[in-house]
């Protein structure tokens, strides 16, 4: 992944929780999901405990990485949406940055274009908390850097 | 003697023929079909089912045994001598050897009683001769407890060839990934024969016609060949002509009323099938197997949420989208288009399509497991 790593502080949290709160209410979905782009989960909300979440994160973010080149073929740089209509459940799987998805489960007591407005309205605010989350790394990255050259030079000189 | 064959069976009846050592003829008659075994003291000297049989000439002149001119002057000749066969006209102008003639006359009396096991409604009439006939020796001799025998384990093995070869419309081809792995294979004869017939145009009925070999041989060792995945169904599907324009149909009316740039069906490994609207500019033979691995992913999601069935899967890009669509496990509908069709519409059609083709599929399916 590009650029330092995404650290999150409990206020970021509370911010992510709070928008897929909305989202689960609003859109009347099952249960969300927010992902980051390796498979771990960073978030969920809604009814999660009979499920396996961490093996459903990690194959959505798995499944939607796989279309990349499907994507390509078709020539889109990816597919910002993918949703599987099952007999009983759907699963829609959503960009929300180029750090993280949003998979949503739901069923028939909800409409599809209800789940996707929803979905792009709280993949915005959550992109919201990254980008804060970003900046904040920015303004806080010169004394990060610093640091991470020193260690960077121990460690070389113990390999030596 | 009468009776029908569900209380008294084929196999009962030839057992009563190899005990009594009489002569006679034993008559069925089943929904107007009319077959006949005749013996002569005990032993099973001729048989016919009734189902269409290539004429005897005509597979001496196919095997290159007599040519068209020889087996001409033969059937004039038998014309002129009244009350003789062509299998007799022919061993008297010398064309045929008698072991040459004798051994296809057994193979088509032995075909004829063991596809007569099969029949297990019908009603039988057998009637014998008294006293001694006096004429000549006949082609074919055959016991009849060797054909109970053998009729008993060869209904078990066409019930497992038919799980393979449902009809003799299948078209066979080599495996392609059979020749990478480098295994050692040791084959018979007749398996060669057979393998060498095999070119992925010809069907099971027409390989059977030409093997030389009888129908039950030849589809036995298509069987094997298929089992040591040496061969492979053309598409993996084994779908008649008919089917297929079906499926075009659909297909073309699927692309038609929803709108779409293209649709693709293809099987469960990304083969393509058949496509409809123009994939110009698409790899789509690429997008037909990348398709059926995230079907693949897809799958493993759903399984997890505890969904059983799964219906459709939609990709959307910024214009492009994809939707792939699963038919009863065995194949894919992968349709392209982009924002100028309505999602909903398409997403109507599709299952259209699915019912509709799934229909056909499952056809296939229950067909290919008898």
């Amino acid at each position: 992944m590009s650029g330092a790593s995404l650290i999150l502080y409990p206020e970021d949290r509370e911010k992510i929780t709070r928008a897929l709160g909305q989202f689960l209410r609003e859109a009347e979905v099952k249960c969300v999901l927010l992902v980051g782009r390796d498979g771990l989960e960073i978030a969920k909300q809604g009814f999660t405990q009979s499920l396996d979440t961490t093996s459903l994160a990690a194959l959505a973010a798995g499944a939607y990485a796989s279309t990349k080149e499907l994507a390509r073929l078709v020539g889109e740089p990816e597919f910002s949406v993918m949703f599987h209509q099952g007999k009983r459940d759907h699963i829609h799987v959503s960009t929300v940055t180029d750090r993280a998805i949003l998979v949503a489960l739901f069923d028939d007591r909800t409409a599809v274009g209800l789940v996707r407005l929803c979905a792009e309205e709280a993949a915005h605010k959550v992109a919201e908390v990254f980008a804060e989350s970003h900046q904040r790394a920015a303004a806080e990255g010169a004394g990060l850097e610093f640091l991470r050259e020193q260690t960077g030079d121990v460690f070389e000189e113990k390999q030596e | 003697m009468r009776g029908t064959l569900s209380e008294f069976s084929l196999a009962e009846i030839l057992e009563l023929i190899n005990l009594s050592r009489r002569s006679g003829v034993v008559r069925v008659e089943r929904e107007g079909r009319q077959a006949c075994i005749s013996f002569r003291a005990g032993k099973v000297i001729a048989a016919n089912d009734g189902s269409p049989t290539e004429p005897i000439g005509a597979v001496l002149v196919r095997e290159g045994i007599i040519t068209p001119k020889q087996l001409q002057e033969a059937l004039d000749l038998q014309n002129q001598m009244r009350h003789k066969l062509l299998c007799e006209v022919l061993l008297e102008i010398g064309l045929v050897s008698r072991e040459e003639m004798a051994r296809r006359l057994q193979q088509r009396t032995e075909e004829a009683v063991y596809r007569l096991f099969e029949w297990s409604q019908g009603d039988f009439l057998i009637e014998t001769y008294e006293g001694q006939d006096q004429s000549e020796d006949p082609f074919v001799s055959l016991s009849p407890t060797h054909l109970i025998m053998e009729g008993a384990r060869r209904i078990d093995e066409w019930r497992r060839i038919r799980e393979k070869l449902p009809s003799g419309d299948i078209v066979l081809q080599f495996a392609p990934s059979y020749a990478l792995r480098g295994d050692e294979i040791t084959l018979t004869s007749p398996e060669w024969e057979v393998l060498a017939l095999v070119n992925g145009e010809r069907d099971v009925d027409a390989i059977v016609a030409k093997s030389g070999l009888s129908p039950f041989e030849t589809q036995r060792i298509l069987y094997g060949l298929l089992s040591a995945g040496l061969l492979i169904y053309r598409s993996q599907l084994a779908l008649s002509s008919a089917r297929v324009e079906a499926m075009r149909s659909s297909l073309a009316r699927l692309v038609e009323e929803s709108g779409v740039r293209c649709a693709v069906l293809a099987d469960s490994r990304g083969q393509i099938i058949l496509t409809e609207g123009s994939p110009a500019g698409f790899d789509i033979a690429t997008i037909a197997i990348l398709s059926v691995a995230s079907l693949a992913t897809a799958m493993e999601m759903v399984n997890l949420v505890g969904e059983q069935g799964f219906e459709i899967l939609l990709h959307q890009g910024s214009q492009q989208r994809v939707i792939v669509a699963g038919l009863s496990s065995l194949g894919v509908l992968v349709v392209l288009f982009d924002a100028s069709a309505q999602l909903g519409v398409v997403q109507i059609c599709v299952r259209d399509f699915v019912a509709e083709v799934g229909k056909i599929f499952e056809h296939e399916q229950a067909a290919a497991a008898g």
